[in-house]
């Protein structure tokens, strides 16, 4: 909410890069939302570390050759996702094998990845940084070339009282700056806030949201975080998933909830981008299902889930409404 | 006449050693070196890096060029039952057969007469979810190659070589065993931590004294790695990490250490 009134100011004045020094950046947790996971006492966020993990967040710096970045696969206005991608091809051209995952609301997330296979944000960088298909270099050569920068050196001093550069404060600083994209002014938003109402579609498809996906895509993030098994069976690539990290049989095919937040802009979708369009998902949910071994129990119940096809439009309108553009405009989060 | 010398020397050389204990007097308050030597072999052949083959119940031909494990909290049991835990901070050490200095940790621990040595092979779950800023020295992410960033853990026990026996492309072997248990307490993933216990009192009871270092020596055999109670084939596993039989590895390394002699009394030398 405090962000939201932030970004109109910040987007009044086009330039995000002339206020931020006037405008406080900090967490708020949204009223509606719960308890962020995120210790913020071990790494409170401020406007230098905000600035800080900004410019390190769009630094191809962070690759072998000098040519990715994190927000080359992950794009503010495309809710920090490689739109467009079924996976992203990071360096020389090469091509991983999940789709880029959406940034936003990370401080509710306690596991990182399709998999979860990371289980802290401040310890995430490390992975696309060292990922030989995503960026493909080494922290320790990643480090000598930030040390190098005068311009980073200020910026670690004005961060955290110290020029020295580590891997603990860059990876706080770009979790400082991960922690803020927070995704709370939708018109979904809006709504449960009374700020305004929904039309009589949306509100049939809020009641069908509720009734038949609400128990995954937990409101009021969307997601309840958890790894699930929704039927769409295995790929080329034979991505087992959970599994990949846990080693447990009953993990295989599991992948996590994502969030249904800003779905307009985060094509193509699941774990391998295989449904280009929101149309191609609900068609797998009503007819697609296959019976794979750890299928959730919810969805083997029926095969599939029951939806008319005025229903269908019902629910594709409150979707929408999850759709925040405060949040995919804010020049705030883009590279400066 | 011959009997009476061998009693009297005998006797003599019993004297000698409950004098000796007589003697020794521990101050809880006083500290002494203790040092670990890790003397890293293959089936009784001596391991150099690279250089020497050996050969596994396979009779697959191997040799190792990589080889580092973590070795952490310490534990050490006097002759009077009473524990000693190395603090936390000062518990982590990687041994590297490339890095001669590792092969050596030593630490300061009360004077006494330890019976027993006991330590993880590996970093302990607690540790292995501690924040960021407290991961520093062996445990830091970065430049150790100890660590999966993917999976957030440690590789626990790195060992890699060339063998002929190899599926791989380029014939090279690797066993990078790590797993703690998994983040999430309420559904425990794969552990592969494994406690050490030796038995100093068969080799030489370890007597720690102020201002001098005891010397515990143990060997390492390596041969156990693939040939302990689970036989390990390189040609069907030429790569374990994550998935792959990295427990029955992990079982078999944890059979590894064998405590060979100790030096007690040694001067402190700064090497």
């Amino acid at each position: 909410m405090v962000l939201g009134i932030i970004l109109t100011i910040i987007i009044a004045c086009q330039k995000a890069d002339d206020v931020i020094d006037e405008t406080i950046i900090s967490f708020n947790k949204p009223s509606h939302f719960p308890e962020p996971v995120y210790n913020f006492a071990s790494n409170p966020v401020s406007n230098a570390g905000f600035k800080l993990g900004r410019k390190l967040f769009y630094d191809a710096k962070l690759s072998r050759d000098n040519t990715i970045s994190c927000g080359s696969c992950h794009i503010a206005e495309h809710g920090f996702t490689h739109h467009g991608h079924d996976v992203s091809h990071g360096i020389d051209d090469k091509v991983g094998i999940r789709n880029s995952m959406p940034l936003f609301n990370l401080a509710w997330s306690n596991s990182f990845f399709w998999d979860g296979g990371v289980f802290h944000l401040d310890l995430f960088p490390i992975a696309p940084i060292e990922n030989v298909v995503e960026m493909d270099e080494k922290l320790p050569n990643v480090l000598n070339k930030i040390r190098a920068s005068v311009e980073y050196k200020q910026m670690f001093q004005d961060a955290f009282g110290s020029p020295e550069i580590n891997s603990t404060t860059m990876f706080k600083a770009m979790s400082q700056f991960m922690l803020t994209l927070v995704s709370d002014n939708s018109k979904y938003d809006q709504f449960i806030r009374k700020e305004t109402t929904f039309t009589e579609l949306e509100l049939k498809g809020y009641k069908i949201f509720q009734a038949q996906c609400s128990s995954c895509h937990k409101e009021p993030l969307f997601t309840d975080l958890s790894f699930r098994d929704n039927g769409i069976g295995g790929n080329l690539a034979n991505d087992q998933g959970r599994w990949e990290i846990s080693q447990l049989e009953t993990d295989r095919l599991k992948f996590k909830v994502p969030s249904l937040r800003n779905l307009s802009a985060t094509a193509p979708y699941m774990h391998d981008g295989r449904f280009r369009t929101l149309e191609a998902v609900i068609r797998h949910y009503r007819e697609e299902i296959q019976p794979t071994k750890n299928l959730d129990p919810i969805l083997k119940k029926n095969m599939k889930i029951n939806l008319t096809d005025q229903e269908v439009d019902e629910l594709m309108a409150f979707l929408k409404t999850l759709n925040d553009e405060t949040f995919l405009r804010n020049s705030l989060f883009q590279e400066q | 006449m011959k009997a009476n010398i061998i009693l009297c020397s005998l006797l003599a050389v019993f004297t000698l050693f409950s004098c000796q204990k007589d003697k020794l007097e521990f101050d809880n308050n006083k500290t002494g070196q203790l040092k670990l030597k890790f003397d890293h072999i293959v089936n009784g052949k001596t391991l150099v890096l690279k250089n020497s083959q050996f050969s596994n119940s396979f009779k697959e031909q191997y040799n190792i060029d990589i080889l580092k494990y973590y070795v952490s909290n310490i534990k050490l049991t006097d002759d009077k039952g009473k524990e000693f835990i190395l603090p936390k901070k000062e518990s982590f050490f990687l041994i590297d057969a490339s890095n001669t200095e590792s092969l050596f940790p030593k630490f300061q621990i009360p004077e006494g007469n330890y019976t027993k040595l006991e330590f993880v092979l590996g970093v302990d779950s607690l540790t292995s979810i501690s924040p960021k800023e407290e991961r520093t020295g062996v445990l830091d992410i970065e430049g150790n190659d100890m660590y999966w960033s993917w999976n957030s853990g440690y590789i626990f026990f790195k060992m890699e070589g060339e063998s002929d026996a190899s599926k791989n492309a380029n014939k090279r072997y690797a066993y990078h065993i790590g797993l703690f248990g998994g983040y999430d307490s309420t559904k425990p993933t794969k552990n592969n931590l494994r406690t050490i216990s030796l038995d100093l009192t068969k080799a030489g009871t370890a007597t720690v004294q102020n201002n001098l270092s005891s010397d515990i020596h143990l060997m390492v055999d390596l041969g156990k790695v693939l040939d302990g109670p689970n036989k390990i084939k390189i040609n069907e596993y030429s790569t374990v990490m994550v998935s792959g039989p990295n427990d029955l590895i992990a079982d078999n390394y944890s059979g590894m250490f064998t405590h060979d002699h100790t030096h007690n009394f040694q001067k402190i030398t700064n090497e």
